[in-house]
């Protein structure tokens, strides 16, 4: 039996979860919805807006490009995360609590801050608004997730391993490859993906670096729904939401992700 | 192992050289940037800052609105930690993908839902018509109640999962003997529950004020020109009057006071760890 304490702690929390759900029921409404998408409740249902995404090639193109973006954006990152944190954790930095926070900044320096200031430097080799500029900017950005997670991994891994495989003869980079690495892989990938998902969200920074033509997912989408309003991007929003949600619950399934959850 | 540490030691310096040349050479120019006008050292462009009154309202409305909704967020926050952290083993799992789920969704997607959701005609001023009739309902939307209700939801999952953590590593043992030893539940929460969360609650904090301070995307959809925060003003000074040293100096300004206020949090959290 619950008691009335408890019962009314029930009904808080599923305002709570109302609130936290909220903007994403209304999204898979609207996405149906034939009439005016700021309005509610909906005249009319129709599949329309589902039409029209498959037709809307300017955010296809958006698509592409931000996952291009995510792509090489995630391997540099993963590239900067293993090596700092071979320096941080195995190797012999001066100063390695300072070098550790500085390679942890891009979390804490206000991402406007970082967008101007990567505006400011490319704008100096004219580079501002290529796809390079982006993708080194995101590298940058989303590199903290990938190094926090590996730096956590090699300060637990075992010691002995390596200097089994270097006194059996093999040399640094076979006991990297074969040693090293494949101990790592696990949360080197969950770090990979949670930062993947940032650089394909990124609005803040990217939006002082971007032009015409290199407009991204996140840039679309606000365009989308602000300045020139189009229903589309109800359907586009609502296949999302179902598509991380179906994501996440196979995630949780097969990895259990929730042991990751520790930014 | 010498010799390995010298190829780790390598490695290092190679991914901090990278760190170098693309986050700390470009802070360093734009920080150099604002304090040049025409060739010459000066100060102008902070001086504006802290002189306009369009300034200053700016500044001291990010600087209210990150308080307010840290709090808000910190009370809700807590409570929905502390529900989770009283179920089973396996329902908390399950509680806590429904309630972090919002992380892994697009901001952008999120904040246009709550567009809809608060606008003139959506959902709520709906429901607040029905309620009371007659009047017309509050335009939420472009309000900074709206950009207050948005930083939240944007929070909420950060500080669950800090206030989580530090509830799941509270010893169960302390709370039996408390409960065995005759106090109440209520007591044995304050005393006992509340102070070993507290240094999940200074993280909640910190993270949240920063996440708010600096948030770029949440005033630009739901808050309309007149609630502005004081990283679209750089933006604004950037891309739509081409200010650039006017632009840098806000969003140094701004990083100072993201730095500060996070010095302070952690300053209280050591005090608190001391006592």
């Amino acid at each position: 039996m619950l008691s009335k304490k408890s019962k009314l702690f029930y009904v808080v929390m599923c305002f709570a979860i109302f609130f936290i759900l909220s903007p994403f029921l209304i999204t898979v409404i609207a996405s149906v919805a034939g009439s005016n998408m700021f309005h509610f409740p909906p005249e009319q249902f129709t599949l329309m807006n589902y039409k029209n995404l498959f037709q809307d090639e300017q955010l296809w193109q958006s698509v592409w490009l931000s996952f291009c973006i995510g792509v090489t954006a995630t391997l540099l990152a993963v590239t900067i995360g293993i090596t700092a944190a071979m320096g941080i954790v195995k190797g012999q930095l001066p100063m390695k609590n300072v070098i550790e926070s500085f390679f942890m900044g891009p979390l804490i320096v206000p991402l406007v801050t970082v967008g101007i200031s990567f505006l400011v430097f490319f704008s100096t080799f004219q580079a501002e608004g290529t796809i390079w500029s982006i993708i080194l900017a995101h590298s940058v950005i989303i590199s903290p997730y990938v190094t926090r997670i590996a730096c956590a991994n090699l300060r637990q891994s075992n010691e002995m391993l390596e200097e089994a495989a270097m006194m059996l003869g093999a040399g640094f980079w076979y006991m990297f490859r074969t040693v090293l690495i494949p101990s790592m892989l696990p949360s080197v990938i969950s770090g990979a993906v949670l930062s993947f998902l940032v650089s394909m969200d990124e609005y803040t920074v990217t939006v002082f670096l971007a032009q015409v033509n290199t407009v991204t997912l996140p840039i679309r989408i606000y365009q989308y729904t602000t300045i020139d309003i189009n229903p589309t991007i109800t359907a586009f929003s609502a296949m999302i939401i179902l598509l991380s949600f179906i994501g996440l619950i196979v995630l949780e399934k097969v990895f259990k992700i929730h042991k990751y959850m520790d930014f | 192992m010498i010799k390995n540490k010298k190829y780790y030691t390598i490695a290092g310096w190679l991914a901090a050289l990278y760190f170098i040349l693309l986050f700390l050479v470009p802070l360093l120019r734009m920080f150099t940037l604002s304090f040049f006008s025409e060739g010459k050292i000066s100060f102008e462009y902070y001086t504006t800052i802290f002189t306009s009154p369009v300034y200053l309202r700016v500044l001291y409305r990010t600087l209210y609105v990150s308080f307010l909704v840290t709090g808000i967020g910190l009370v809700i926050g807590y409570a929905i930690s502390y529900f989770i952290s009283q179920k089973s083993e396996k329902q908390q799992k399950k509680w806590l993908i429904l309630v972090l789920s919002p992380m892994f969704m697009s901001l952008t997607i999120r904040l246009f839902g709550w567009m809809m959701l608060l606008g003139q005609e959506g959902l709520i001023n709906r429901v607040f018509s029905w309620l009371s009739p007659g009047k017309d309902g509050i335009p939420l939307l472009f309000s900074y109640t709206a950009v207050a209700i948005g930083i939240v939801h944007y929070c909420l999952p950060f500080i669950i999962l800090n206030i989580y953590a530090s509830l799941k590593r509270v010893d169960n043992a302390l709370i039996e003997a408390s409960l065995m030893l005759g106090e109440s539940k209520v007591k044995t929460f304050w005393k006992v529950i509340f102070p070993l969360s507290l240094p999940g609650i200074f993280a909640a904090a910190s993270i949240s004020f920063a996440l708010s301070a600096s948030t770029f995307l949440v005033p630009l959809m739901l808050g309309g020109p007149n609630n502005l925060f004081v990283s679209n003003l750089a933006y604004n000074a950037i891309v739509n009057m081409g200010d650039y040293p006017q632009g840098a100096a806000l969003s140094i300004v701004l990083l100072f006071i993201v730095v500060i206020v996070l010095s302070i949090i952690s300053f209280f959290e050591r005090r608190s760890r001391i006592a």
